[in-house]
């Protein structure tokens, strides 16, 4: 994908741009690093300890933009016909348009709600029951808990969930009793500047719009980072090796194991393509263990991995493997899984087949410009830098691979069994 | 884009050239009729097909050789179109082109492989493949209606409307689906992809396909196109009017739906005035949003929509079980709004600046132009972006008044989520 023209303002604030005059609409997009995982939830701001509930970087989503200066902002971007909206992750927070006109007042408004909030307790009171109607949707998905809580329990000197609700926008109570202050509180301590990526794409003149961010900014005070994580200093212990989560609407037993795994010298991007690989040659759909595990009531529903991806950058080197079956046995399924696991049947050419099926893939997704562009910021919070995929994919090497296929262990392994309430 | 770039080959063949992106796209369709065993039978085929061939006998064969061929993927599936459904057997590559090699008569090959090679030795399917199949789509039916969403949809389209579109989701009870997947035997199954071939629909090409490419995929899929079919697109429902509630105990979220029958069906069944409908209704700028959120604070979620071509108008909203009489009237209050000229006026004006800015900025996409180019086809009542524009700015404020004064037959279906906390 073509080059983006990247400018770090001098208040910390990363920015990027690309014009493309071929292009009809433009893009923005304002992400903070920020979301609703467990590291969020302790904190140390100008030197005090603070302990907040779950669901707060939501709430902001919808504070800053719904009750802004100029009304809800949604509302204004949706007269000029934009498609606007915002979204929470475990790791950011992300507002976003995409328009034709009046593109840099549009600009100018977004940043302005962002940066100078006005929302009272008010505010805050007649937004909550929208947002407590929203965590209801969560309570339904019983599999996304069992994932959750199979990483909480994964550190035990760390909340990788909030123990109050493994729902991470948080649930009807505490959605109830966040109110002004706390919002504040969080605002004030994780909006600061370096948390903070804007990207415009779009038919725009690229050094005029840098210019243009930059006179913005030059009427805004800068946000110091002031706020100190707390950080774990151990990683290695386990909170609860074995858990239970029952559920009515649950109809069959779901399992889910995270291995946590400990090896230095990989980048984010090789750790999460190696176990991509691995994942997708053992055990995925096409596979004979995924066949003859069905056959016995097993079957794969979930592979992914989680990199203990904070702010302070120190702890890179930690990582879970994670993978969910629906098994009927399964001590039978735990003991085949592993079995399989341990086979090193990685033969290089399946290796550059991944390779050239995955180029592919990002060749095609990226038809759509909008659609890369939109992903940039998320790209670069999860693997700290703007990276070209299909250069990185090309770069990956089979040998590096097998050497860290031979590093990976399953002894330091969670578990959680999800089934029907009894 | 315009029907004019749409190209005619043969009798049922078209072309439409597009090089601004990376993807060529086939689709190879065929005609059966619509009854909800077909449907079992399609769904096993398009299974199988996509699990085992002549050539290749394990998805792991099939899989690295798609990977080979730059992700090359082969999707057949179908649609209900009324009395008569229509089987598609869709692929995508990648333009040798964009990544340099010329691989396609092997591609081609392949797909050919896939489904006109069929393993369906001494008229035989694989047993094991079969019976994991029919598993398959049995606990996948047990995992869809857990699905919140679904199960409301399902129930309330079985209370409310008279008839719906045969499909899996259909079944009432999982016994019955498992009733009907066991009744079927090789045979069905065979007779019924050799029946398929005879009636073949329409073959569309899309993307920047070399002509020798063109050539040597018409010389392996040469089917018969004697028959000159013409699907109806237009869907029927019937509403009696009743009240339905239906209470699960594993769900905290209730859903309400509330439908309307459309008097004038044929002047409003068109989508052209689902989009209307829809964008006075829907998104954070609609009014459904701004009453029943914004307003009373009785929702997260609401949409209005119209089912394609049907003649039902449905609002449907997330809510607490507490608050359904509220969100009744909310949505009373909303209905009644729009008997108001000026308010309609407005909103009209908006939604048609949208859908026209819409329909401009859609040909950005590759991947939209050709599910334009598609809809045109193999849909005989769609429209191009010129002839939507058209219709849309002769709708006129009279028209959506006299749309939300003519809806009769108020139904209420109230999917309750009783769970225990």
């Amino acid at each position: 994908m073509s080059r983006v023209k990247s400018v770090i303002l001098d208040n910390g604030i990363r920015l990027f741009v690309h014009g493309d005059k071929t292009m009809k609409k433009c893009s923005v997009s304002f992400t903070v690093d920020y979301g609703h995982k467990g590291e969020y939830y302790k904190f140390n701001y100008k030197g005090k300890d603070y302990e907040v509930l779950p669901g707060c970087a939501h709430f902001l989503e919808h504070m800053l933009l719904e009750q802004s200066r100029y009304g809800n902002l949604y509302s204004y971007f949706k007269e000029l016909n934009y498609n606007a909206n915002a979204c929470t992750s475990l790791d950011y927070t992300k507002y976003y348009f995409t328009g034709i006109k009046r593109i840099k007042s549009s600009i100018y408004k977004l940043i302005d709600a962002i940066e100078n909030p006005i929302f009272d307790s008010k505010a805050v009171r007649k937004s909550s029951p929208a947002i407590e109607e929203e965590t209801k949707i969560f309570d339904n998905n019983a599999e996304l808990q069992a994932i959750l809580l199979s990483l909480r329990n994964s550190y035990s000197s760390f909340d990788y969930q909030h123990e109050v609700s493994l729902n991470p926008i948080g649930n009807e109570e505490t959605t109830k009793s966040l109110d002004y202050d706390t919002l504040k509180l969080c605002y004030d301590a994780f909006y600061s500047d370096d948390r903070k990526i804007i990207t415009i794409v779009g038919p725009i003149d690229e050094d005029d719009m840098i210019n243009y961010i930059k006179n913005i900014y030059k009427k805004i005070p800068n946000h110091k980072n002031e706020t100190k994580l707390k950080i774990p200093t151990d990683l290695v212990s386990i909170r609860k090796k074995e858990d239970v989560l029952a559920k009515k609407i649950v109809e069959s037993d779901l399992l889910i194991i995270n291995y946590k795994q400990f090896i230095k010298g990989y980048s984010i991007f090789e750790i999460r393509s190696f176990l991509n690989f691995i994942s997708e040659y053992k055990f995925s759909n096409k596979t004979k263990f995924y066949e003859k595990e069905k056959n016995e009531g097993t079957l794969l529903f979930y592979y992914g991995n989680d990199i203990f991806n904070i702010f302070t950058n120190d702890l890179d080197d930690a990582f879970i493997m994670q993978f969910g079956f629906y098994t009927a046995n399964k001590d039978k399924m735990l003991n085949d899984f592993e079995k399989e696991f341990k086979i090193n049947n990685f033969e290089e050419r399946d290796f550059e087949l991944y390779k050239k099926a995955w180029i592919s893939r990002v060749l095609i997704a990226d038809e759509d410009k909008y659609n890369f562009y939109s992903g940039l910021p998320i790209n670069i919070i999860f693997y700290r830098e703007y990276i070209d995929f299909v250069d990185c994919i090309k770069k990956l090497s089979y040998d590096r691979f097998i050497e860290f296929y031979n590093s990976l262990k399953l002894d330091n392994r969670v578990i959680t069994l999800l089934t029907k309430e009894g | 884009m315009r029907k004019k770039d749409i190209k005619r080959i043969n009798d049922n063949t078209y072309f439409y050239k597009d090089d601004s992106g990376v993807s060529l796209y086939l689709d190879i369709s065929f005609i059966f009729d619509t009854t909800r065993i077909n449907d079992i039978k399609s769904e096993i085929l398009v299974r199988y097909l996509t699990m085992i061939n002549s050539v290749y006998k394990t998805r792991k064969e099939i899989d690295d050789k798609s990977k080979e061929l730059y992700s090359l993927s082969f999707s057949p599936g179908w649609r209900n179109y009324n009395e008569k459904s229509v089987m598609f057997f869709s692929c995508r590559f990648i333009d040798p082109k964009a990544v340099k090699d010329d691989y396609m008569k092997d591609a081609i090959d392949f797909i050919s492989n896939m489904f006109l090679k069929p393993a369906f030795k001494d008229n035989k399917l694989d047993k094991d493949k079969f019976t994991t199949i029919k598993k398959d789509i049995y606990n996948e039916y047990i995992n869809m209606v857990k699905d919140l969403g679904y199960d409301s949809n399902r129930k309330y389209k079985k209370c409310i409307l008279k008839e719906s579109v045969s499909n899996i989701l259909s079944y009432d009870t999982k016994e019955e689906l498992e009733r009907d997947l066991n009744s079927l035997t090789d045979k069905d199954i065979i007779d019924f992809y050799n029946e398929l071939l005879k009636n073949h629909y329409k073959t569309f090409f899309f993307g920047n396909y070399s002509k020798k490419d063109i050539d040597y995929i018409l010389k392996l899929f040469n089917f018969n196109n004697e028959k000159n079919y013409i699907i109806n697109t237009k869907q029927r429902f019937d509403l009696k009017k009743e009240y339905n509630e239906y209470i699960s105990k594993e769900y905290s979220q209730s859903i309400l739906t509330v439908t309307y029958k459309i008097k004038d069906t044929d002047k409003y069944s068109k989508d052209y005035y689902a989009s209307i409908i829809s964008n006075i209704f829907n998104s954070l700028n609609g009014i459904l949003h701004k009453i029943l959120r914004e307003k009373y604070g009785l929702v997260y979620s609401s949409g209005a929509y119209i089912p394609r071509e049907s003649n039902v108008f449905c609002i449907e909203a997330n809510i607490d079980k507490k608050n359904k009489d509220k969100t009744i009237e909310a949505i009373h209050e909303v209905i009644n709004m729009l008997h108001d000229r000026k308010f309609v006026e407005e909103r009209l004006n908006y939604a048609k600046g949208k859908i026209k800015e819409s329909i401009y900025l859609s040909n950005e996409s590759p991947r939209n132009i050709y599910g334009k180019a598609f809809d045109l086809v193999f849909d005989s009542n769609a429209l191009t972006d010129i002839g939507r524009i058209r219709i849309i700015n002769k709708i006129t404020t009279k028209d959506i008044l006299e749309f939300f004064d003519s809806l009769e037959n108020e139904n209420i279906f109230f999917y309750v989520g009783d769970r225990d906390e």
